[in-house]
């Protein structure tokens, strides 16, 4: 099949009137990023899986409902994964300590698998996150991966909520300039 | 609140990762439409958090997607297919209008190269004139030296018998001997003929160069030959290139 580049006002407008190609390439594009997410969460790639698959059979059933004036793609679907996450989670009678985020594991699972196509060099995007300062990196796991709300996060830590979401603010303010960096 | 305050109240970020009440969403979703710098800042927010989640991608393996697409009763295989797409009225508008600021933007850059052009066309002729006029002035500077130098003495040479309106002015520097001639009085040479110039010098006709043709009416003087001393000046008329000797003197003015 030929390359195709679906600028993202594009893919919105040809999803909307359920073009399959654009979702062919919505699927290319960010279901390893989806799935990432979603490994974070369960820890375990079967079920990842699944969900991931759920997740776009969701997007595609109520692309009609995503509403661009409120954010931009990938925020609308990785909630969606999220949801989807956290609901099958819950539903299986699954406990915080089975919220698995092993970097390691990560890792290892990504050098096995065969990458699709990616605009990202992620390796080195990777090295660059490694810089991040850990107490930063931890609340945005916590927050982006696990999906602990800034009130959860103080809890769980014990640091307090103030703190969290100057912390917060931080790390993303470091990550948006490492990442511009890279 | 203040822009400011928004931004720094970690509810963008929150937002942005999914983990805002519903009610803060909907406050949010305010801001964003009431404050642009909000919303560039939340677009900000938004990528630095794509670009976190895609530095974690983890590729599905390759049956999920053939499920998928099995699952919702897509063909995957059907080959890509010319098709029309509906644009969004919004982007046949902005397509519309591009299309009219292009071709108006085209208009007015024809008419602006046009006036360039012309102004650019004034201009270069306007150096020109300048320039000749400039060296005109030079000259007439040159001139004006050389008149009103005090070692300058005017001779004036008068027509003979037979071309009596002949007349030219000399102007010969006692101090280095230069002589200068205006000759823009003489009668135009008759074709194939040119008038040269003469001293006497003991009595005897030295030639003194040939006279250049010279525009009539404007004040020009033509270096001569440079004579120590004379008694007189004459032109005579020769054929064109000069004489040895003088053929037909025409006009003459002795040195008071």
């Amino acid at each position: 099949m030929p390359e195709i580049h679906y600028t993202e006002d594009e893919l919105i407008a040809l999803l909307k009137i359920k073009d399959k190609q654009a979702f062919s390439y919505l699927y290319d594009h960010y279901s390893a990023s989806l799935n990432g997410v979603i490994f974070r969460m369960t820890g375990n790639k079967e079920l990842s899986e699944d969900i991931l698959q759920e997740t776009f059979v969701k997007i595609w059933n109520r692309f009609e409902s995503y509403d661009p004036s409120k954010g931009r793609l990938f925020t609308w679907l990785i909630n969606i994964a999220r949801n989807l996450t956290i609901d099958t989670l819950r539903s299986k009678g699954f406990k915080d300590q089975q919220k698995i985020s092993s970097d390691e594991n990560a890792v290892s699972n990504i050098k096995d698998e065969k990458s699709v196509q990616s605009q990202f060099d992620s390796i080195g995007l990777r090295r660059q996150l490694e810089q991040l300062n850990p107490e930063y990196k931890k609340i945005i796991d916590m927050a982006y991966f696990d999906g602990f709300t800034q009130d959860e996060i103080s809890k769980k830590t014990g640091i307090p909520l103030g703190t969290v979401k100057t912390r917060m603010r931080s790390a993303i303010l470091e990550l948006r300039k490492k990442l511009v960096n890279n | 609140m203040e822009i400011n305050e928004i931004i720094s109240s970690g509810l963008l970020d929150s937002y942005a990762m999914g983990l805002c009440t519903e009610e803060e969403n909907l406050q949010v979703q305010q801001w964003v439409q009431k404050y642009p710098e909000v919303a560039v800042e939340l677009a900000s927010i938004e990528r630095s958090l794509e670009d976190y989640a895609s530095a974690h991608a983890l590729p599905a393996s390759g049956s999920v997607k053939k499920n998928l697409f099995d699952q919702l009763g897509l063909d995957q295989s059907d080959a890509p297919v010319a098709k029309t797409i509906s644009i969004g009225s919004r982007w046949k508008w902005l397509a519309a209008a591009s299309i009219i600021l292009f071709l108006a933007s085209s208009v007015i850059n024809f008419v602006l190269y046009n006036q360039y052009k012309k102004a650019d066309d004034a201009l270069a002729s306007t150096t020109e004139a300048l320039h000749t006029s400039l060296s005109q002035n030079k000259q007439m500077e040159n001139d004006g030296k050389i008149i009103s130098d005090p070692n300058s003495i005017p001779v004036s040479l008068k027509g003979l018998e037979a071309m009596p309106d002949a007349v030219a002015k000399i102007f010969w520097l006692q101090n280095s001997g230069d002589v200068f001639i205006d000759a823009t009085s003489l009668p135009d040479a008759p074709e194939g003929k040119q008038y040269q110039f003469w001293a006497i010098v003991g009595g005897v006709p030295v030639n003194g160069g040939l006279i250049l043709k010279t525009n009539k009416g404007s004040f020009h003087l033509q270096r001569m030959k440079s004579f120590g001393k004379a008694e007189a000046f004459a032109i005579s008329l020769e054929k064109e290139g000069g004489s040895p000797t003088p053929t037909k003197v025409v006009s003459m003015g002795k040195i008071i």
